[in-house]
Order: C-alpha cells, then structure tokens, then sequence
C-alpha cells in the first residue's frame, strides 16, 4: 500500500486514532499531577493593606478574593478597576504560564513582585500590579538541572530553592544568580525552613539536612529511616519532623533525636504544635496527639479519615481541622481527637467534589479581608472546585472559586 | 480495596522487592517485565494459535464471503458451520487478549507509581506494599547512567534518545515477525485487510516510538523488554519460519507477495482441519507454517507418503478443496 493509499482509507485512520489515544491515556499526563497550591499575598492598593488567596494549579496562577470568592480584578495606580478589555470583560487577576506547571507557592518578593517556579525550574517573576512576567519565557537557574517541587523559602538576600536533581540552590534575591549550592543523594521536595542563618530541609534520601544559609556548608545531616516530604517543624528550640519510614522524629537544633514515635502509615505533611501537643497526620487517614513536654508521649490516636491526610493539620482554639483525600474537610476536637458536633448534632463533616491535598487555609478578619469572622479555605484537585471557604465555628459554606 | 489495587499492588510489591535484591530499577524492571511475560505466555499461545487458524481459514471465508454476499443471514451461518467443523473459535483470540490487558496496564502502572516522578504518584504509592519492610526503600533510585528514569528522554541527556529507538525497533521486529505475509484476493485484486494490517506494521511502530519521547525513560525499558520477550517467545513457537530477510520494511529481491498456504493433502482434499487439529494436539510449539517456496517444495517431496496431516501448498490461485 502506498502513502496516497493509506491516507485514503478511514477506518485505518480510525483506528490509529484509537490506538494513539489509548496509549496516550496511559501515558503521563502533562497537566494535574500535583494539587493547587494556596497562600495568602498581602499587598497595599492606594495605601489600604489588602490581602488575597494566591493560587497556583497546572500553568495558572490566579488571585481571588477572600471574602466573597470572586477573581481579583486589575486596579490601577488609584486602586480603581481598570477599564474592561475589548470584549468587555474585566480584567483579572490571571497568570498562566503555557506549556507550565506550578507545584509550588509563589513568594512575594517585594509589595509589587512575587516569583513563580514552574516543575522545569523556569522561574517567572511576576508583577502583582499587572499579573504579568518581566520576562515572559522565565528563566532558569544558571548550570542547574532537575525540577522543582518544593516550596520557595527566602532570606533578606538569598532565595533557596530545593530540586529534585538532589541540589538546593541559594539564589540572590536581586539577580536571580546561584549564589551557592549543596547536594544531597535525591531529590528535594519539602519546603525548606529557615531558623535564624542556619536552612534545614529534609531530601528523599532519607536524612534531614542542616545547612549555613549564607554559605550552604553543612552543619549535619540525620539519617531518618525514611524519604521525608514535609518541611520541618520548628518549635521550643526543637525540630518536629516526620518521614516516610513511619516515624515522628523530635530532633534537636545540633541533630540528635531526642524522641521518635511510631504512625500507622508515612507522613507527608508538616506536623502542627499548639501549647505543646504536636498534632500529626499520617497517610492512613489517622490523626495523632504527642504531648512533647512528655518525651513524644502519645496523648491520643484517631481515625479520621478513610483515605489519605496529606495536608498540615490546622489548630485553632479548641479545634484541629484536617482534610483527605476522601475529600472531605473534619472538624476534630483538639482534646481527644473526636469528631466535633455541628448544629444539626451530626459530626461537623463537609464532603467535596475532589480530594484535598493542598494545606489548609485561615482567614481571619482584619485590615485587608473584609468578613466578620474566620473563614477556613480549602483548595481541591478539581477545577470545578478550587478554592471552597467555609466558617470556622460552624462550617457554614460560604463561597466556592472554580477556574474560568 | 479497587479493582485495580488487587493487580497493582502485588506488582508493586514484586517490582519494588526485586529491586530490593538487585538495588537497581533499571534490573528490577527488566526482571519483572520479563517475569510477566513468562507468566502469561500460555495466553499469548493461545491468542497466536486462534490467530493463525483464523488466518488459514481467510481464504476459505473469502470464498464464501464472494458466494453468500446477497445473504448475509446465509452467509453467517455458513461462517460458523465452517468454524464448528474445523474446530475454530473465533473469537479465540480476543479471550486472552482481554484476559492479559488489565496484567498489561498493571504492570505499566505499576513501573509508574514505583518510579512515583510526580507527587500525586509517590502520594498514590503509600499503602500499597503487601510486605513489610518496602517504604523504606521509597522512592526507588530512578538515576540510571547519569538519566532520570522517571523523566522522557528529551529531558535527559542526549543518548537517552537510543530509548524511543530502541523501542521503535523492537516494536517494529514483532510486530513485523507477527504479521503474516499476505496473498492477494481470488479475483487477483489487492487483498484490502491484509495491506491494512501490513501497513499498521509500519506505522504502530513509528507512533510507539513517538509516544517513548515523551513517556518516561522507565517506561521504555519496558516497551523494549517486553517486545524483546515477545520476539523471543514468538520464534521459538516455531510458528513462522523466521529470516531475518523478513524482517526487512522492504523485499531484497524481486516478485510478487508471498502467499498464505493453504495445505491440501492427497488429492487435493482440504488438510486445514487436520492440520489445526494435528496443532493442538501437539501443541504450538511444534506447529509449522510454510511462507516460502523452496519450503513448499521440499516438503511436499519429502511427504509424498500421502500423510494428511502432512500439509502441501497449493498456488496462491488455487481454491481451498473442500
């Protein structure tokens, strides 16, 4: 059969077209392997503080309004919407990135500029003001190779920016330039955390790192049994953190364990501390309680969850608020861990379209978010249901963001 | 526990221990693709045996297609009295074809969630070991010769292009090796289906070698493995005289189509039937198809004993004795 042959026949073109696709849908998909990544980005608009929810899914990166849900739209110098666009619609606040993905939170640089790393490292720095990139083809980071992941984490001067390639990189906050680097055995993925000059950060190769920030030499590395994701926890001059081989570590600032405990499954997420409870998450769907003035004494275990709980757990006054991958938002209570009673009686549950994987937001009122009373925002991995607020003391719905 | 947990979590485990053993993801891949293949291979068997019935049984079906056109209601019925008395099903072949395609996309799942490239992935793998012991090795070293497993050869080094060759080629070999050569129509026209087939030969290939550039390095070393496995298991069926000469896009000498014999015995009576049955009788390990001329003369002087099972070929013109 000749080209002009095969060209002519429809059923064979048909069938390639089946075939392509069902390869295809076996293949990784460009687009929603990871889950949004939400912040809130303070900024001044004619000299009135205002606050809004980044968020970053796939090749976008858009505001939205705390309050009320609604995309934030494009002011000008007097903080006045600007005129609408050739079709008549308003201008919003809309950063996409073509051919991109976004795994991680934007940092706000200055009042006017955040910078975006996308998954190939290309960095964008984005002014607010416009929602636009000085340069729009991004930029790497010189002689560098891998992905990035993680979450951003900056100093007065330098920018750290952990990869998958096994290095974390410290940029210059003006320039962009590698200021230094270290290598670890595997990739980076978990957010790095900076206490004073010294940059701790856990690798997939199974150790906790702490490094001088303004030099990058190492101060120790801990082995820690297993691939750890979440950035660490810092509190009473200790470090919490939890790791792939089922364990809780309480480690301190010079590297030494002080207490591990056991979780039924691996933990992802940063674990959250509130008058000296250690509040802990594991991927089983189970929620713990450690009293670290007790050397990690367990103080109770629930499950909660049926599926996974990647996110940190929220603690605020009487109430820890995790959500799963079963899609669902619970309220707990912070004393045993029991699911808290809405006004209806029943466990104060709420069930989304998707799962929840992205970290918890907090809203509280004040200068900048104009609600009355806190509103929790929880972000899905459906683009139907991005962004979902609900009130902290009752669950009460409030609004829901999808992309446009 | 999904469907799909009970497949993949036993090939994670598998995928993840043989890792365990040989500290190497690019072994353990190989290893359990490998292992795969072996396991299912009486299925492949037997949808290569259903196949090579089917095809013999073309030319009576043409014939009749071509006498029954008018009546299809005849004409099915016709069909399946010609199935029943030569002892064909089918739809013999799709059975094991349907049987192995959940183990098929287990096993690519599996290579994609151990290698776990994206969060979602490495998030998806918690849970899923049946032994214990297993998360402390996650995740699996994916460097391999200085490339990233779990990323596509355009964003590894230069020579991890060799992959989505390499797997262009292998596909190209079986798929080549597996496809019958074809004779035309009765009526000496251009036989439509079979050059269809061949021309799927050509281009499968061609767009699986597309796909590897952007499917992960990982994922082609198992596109390779397995066509290597079913090359090999395909050769030593013996159910094609294999020449490397036939393996060539191209003919490296002149003539026209090489025809699918139709085995006759003495007098020209039909040994199809005795022949498929003879097949499954002795397995498909000893059954043989003659694809070329000088085969077709040297058996049919070395049997002259007038053996039925024994086939001679008749001329691609020629009509299936019945």
């Amino acid at each position: 059969m000749n080209i002009r042959q095969f060209f002519a026949r429809p059923t064979l073109w048909g069938a390639l077209v089946l075939v392509s696709l069902a390869v295809a849908a076996c293949g990784p998909a460009p687009l929603g392997t990871s889950w949004p990544a939400i912040s809130l980005l303070s900024s001044v608009c004619a000299d009135k503080p205002t606050e809004s929810i980044l968020v970053t899914f796939n090749d976008r990166i858009v505001q939205v309004n705390p309050a009320d849900g609604t995309p934030v739209v494009l002011k000008n110098a007097d903080c006045e919407p600007r005129p609408p666009d050739s079709d008549g619609k308003l201008r919003i606040w809309d950063f996409r990135a073509s051919g991109k993905q976004f795994y991680s939170v934007p940092l706000a640089l200055d009042d006017q500029h955040v910078l975006a790393i996308a998954y190939d490292q290309h960095m964008f720095t984005i002014d607010t003001t416009q929602a636009q990139a000085s340069d729009a083809v991004g930029r790497t980071i010189d002689g560098q190779t891998g992905h990035a992941v993680a979450d951003l984490v900056a100093s007065d001067k330098l920018i750290f920016v952990g990869l998958n390639a096994k290095d974390l990189v410290a940029l210059d906050r003006a320039t962009l330039d590698v200021k230094w680097k270290t290598q670890t055995e595997h990739g980076i993925w978990g957010k790095p955390l900076l206490v004073d000059d010294t940059l701790y950060f856990s690798s997939l190769d199974h150790n906790l790192y702490a490094v001088d920030a303004n030099t990058g030499n190492q101060k120790w590395k801990l082995d820690i049994g297993g691939a750890a994701i979440g950035a660490p926890l810092f509190a009473d001059n200790k470090l919490y953190v939890g790791s792939f081989a089922r364990q809780i570590f309480e480690i301190s600032t010079d590297g030494k364990v002080l207490n591990q405990k056991p979780t039924d499954d691996w933990v992802w997420g940063t674990p959250a501390i509130n008058d000296g409870i250690l509040y802990v998450a594991d991927l089983a769907g189970n929620v713990y309680g450690f009293d670290t003035t007790k050397n990690l004494t367990p103080v109770w275990k629930q499950k909660v969850a049926v599926g996974s709980i990647r996110a940190t757990p929220v603690v605020v006054g009487d109430v820890i608020l995790v959500a799963g991958h079963d899609q669902k938002l619970y309220w707990l209570n912070r004393k045993d861990g029991t699911p808290l009673q809405g006004a209806d009686g029943l466990p104060l549950v709420r069930t989304l379209e998707a799962p929840i994987l992205s970290d918890i937001l907090l809203v509280q009122p004040g200068d900048g978010v104009d609600i009355t009373e806190p509103y929790v925002i929880v972000s899905t991995t459906s683009n139907n249901q991005i962004l979902v607020a609900y009130t902290l003391g009752t669950g009460l719905f409030k609004w829901s963001y999808k992309f446009q | 526990m999904d469907f799909w947990a009970l497949i993949l979590n036993p090939f994670i485990t598998a995928l993840t221990v043989l890792y365990q053993l040989f500290n190497s993801s690019v072994v353990a891949i190989i290893l359990f693709t490998v292992l795969i293949r072996l396991v299912t291979y009486p299925l492949t068997a037997q949808q290569t045996r259903a196949s090579k019935a089917m095809a013999q049984l073309q030319p009576e079906l043409k014939k009749m297609q071509e006498k029954y056109k008018n009546d299809r209601e005849k004409l099915s019925q016709e069909q399946m009295k010609l199935y029943r008395e030569y002892g064909v099903n089918p739809v013999g072949g799709c059975l094991p074809l349907i049987i192995q395609l959940p183990i098929w996309i287990g096993l690519y799942q599996a290579i994609n969630h151990a290698l776990a490239a994206t969060p979602l992935q490495l998030l998806d793998l918690s849970g899923r070991f049946l032994l214990p012991g297993l998360d402390k090795l996650v995740p699996l070293n994916n460097i391999f010769f200085g490339m990233d497993l779990t990323q596509s050869p355009t964003a590894n080094p230069t020579y991890a292009l060799i992959f989505p060759a390499l797997v262009l080629i292998t596909s190209y070999l079986q798929s080549k090796m597996m496809t019958p050569p074809t004779a035309p129509s009765s009526d000496g026209k251009p036989n439509q289906a079979a050059a269809m087939t061949q021309s799927m030969t050509t281009i499968m290939p061609l767009m699986m070698g597309m796909f590897s550039l952007s499917f992960s390095v990982g994922l082609s070393v198992y596109f390779i493995v397995s066509n290597i496995m079913g090359i090999i298991q395909y050769a030593r069926s013996g159910t094609t005289k294999f020449t490397w000469a036939s393996l060539l896009p191209f003919k490296l000498s002149s003539g026209g189509p090489k025809p699918v014999p139709v085995p006759v015995g003495p007098g020209g009576k039909s040994t199809l039937k005795a022949k498929l049955e003879a097949e499954r009788a002795v397995g498909l390990m000893s059954s043989t198809v003659i694809t070329d001329d000088s085969d077709i003369e040297s058996k049919s002087d070395a049997k002259s004993n007038g053996n039925a099972s024994e086939p001679r070929v008749k001329s691609p013109k020629a009509k299936p004795a019945k």
